[in-house]
């Protein structure tokens, strides 16, 4: 049995520190980023963030931010793409809260204005005046 | 007198370089995060979206950490003004849907008779 000598043995863990430095140099494209900004951005479409302008505005910047991450992965810049998808994954949070508050809001709207209609039907339209 | 000539030629390209670097500032992005927290821990958000903050907290200090002006200030100042705008929405959402829900009791009487004048 062929055994290495102490020498060889040193050679192989040099060539070994240097393929995992040259991998890490290169990078795994980001796994966790590109899947949770994807879900994300396909929830706030699923959402219609789509009706709401300014969550439109932050769909549109977090659809920027995927295509950038995704050409920086091509490139081989890896860190550079884990913080574009990072940031596209913030956006299309923003555009989920803020169609999310909208629709609160048009809720609320329609209740108060169903509650109005309910009121004056119940106590005639002179009841602001009265009250 | 070549050597005096190269010295003094770097003392005045570092000397640029430096004012350079001294001038440069914040990111407008930290700007805009800096000012949006300070928004956020004065009003609803901090009351109900108190762990959002904290990420967005989080998020600004590493900003702060970073170089003036630099990519990675800048990436994590826009991190921590989304997720301060998102914990703003949050609790706006929290705000109107409890007044809501707080509200539906009042409308409870409506269908019931409702006198003109409660007093004469």
């Amino acid at each position: 049995m062929m055994t290495m000598t102490r020498t060889q043995w040193s050679n192989a863990l040099v060539a070994a520190a240097l393929v995992s430095s040259s991998a890490c140099a290169a990078g795994a494209a980001p796994a966790r980023a590109r899947t949770d900004a994807a879900a994300a951005v396909r929830a706030a479409h699923e959402l219609g963030v789509g009706d709401t302008p300014e969550a439109a505005l932050h769909m549109a910047f977090a659809e920027e931010a995927v295509a950038e991450g995704e050409s920086l992965i091509r490139s081989g810049q890896m860190e550079s793409a884990e913080r574009a998808l990072l940031r596209a994954h913030a956006d299309a949070e923003l555009a989920m809260a803020l169609r999310r508050e909208a629709m609160a809001l048009a809720e609320a709207a329609q209740s108060h204005s169903h509650v109005e209609e309910q009121r004056e039907s119940t106590i005639g339209p002179d009841a602001k005046e009265a009250s | 007198m070549k050597l005096e000539r190269r010295v003094g030629t770097l003392a005045i390209a570092t000397a640029v370089l430096s004012a350079g670097c001294a001038a440069r500032g914040v990111s407008p992005q930290l700007s805009a995060a800096r000012m949006i927290m300070g928004s956020a821990r004065n009003g609803s958000a901090q009351q109900f979206e108190p762990d959002q903050v904290l990420v967005a907290q989080r998020n600004l200090e590493l900003a702060e950490a970073q170089t003036d002006g630099s990519t990675l200030e800048a990436h994590y100042a826009y991190l921590s003004e989304r997720e301060t705008r998102t914990a703003i929405a949050n609790s706006h959402r929290a705000i109107i849907e409890g007044v809501q829900h707080e509200g539906r009791p009042v409308a409870v009487p409506i269908t019931a008779p409702v006198p003109r004048r409660l007093s004469p």
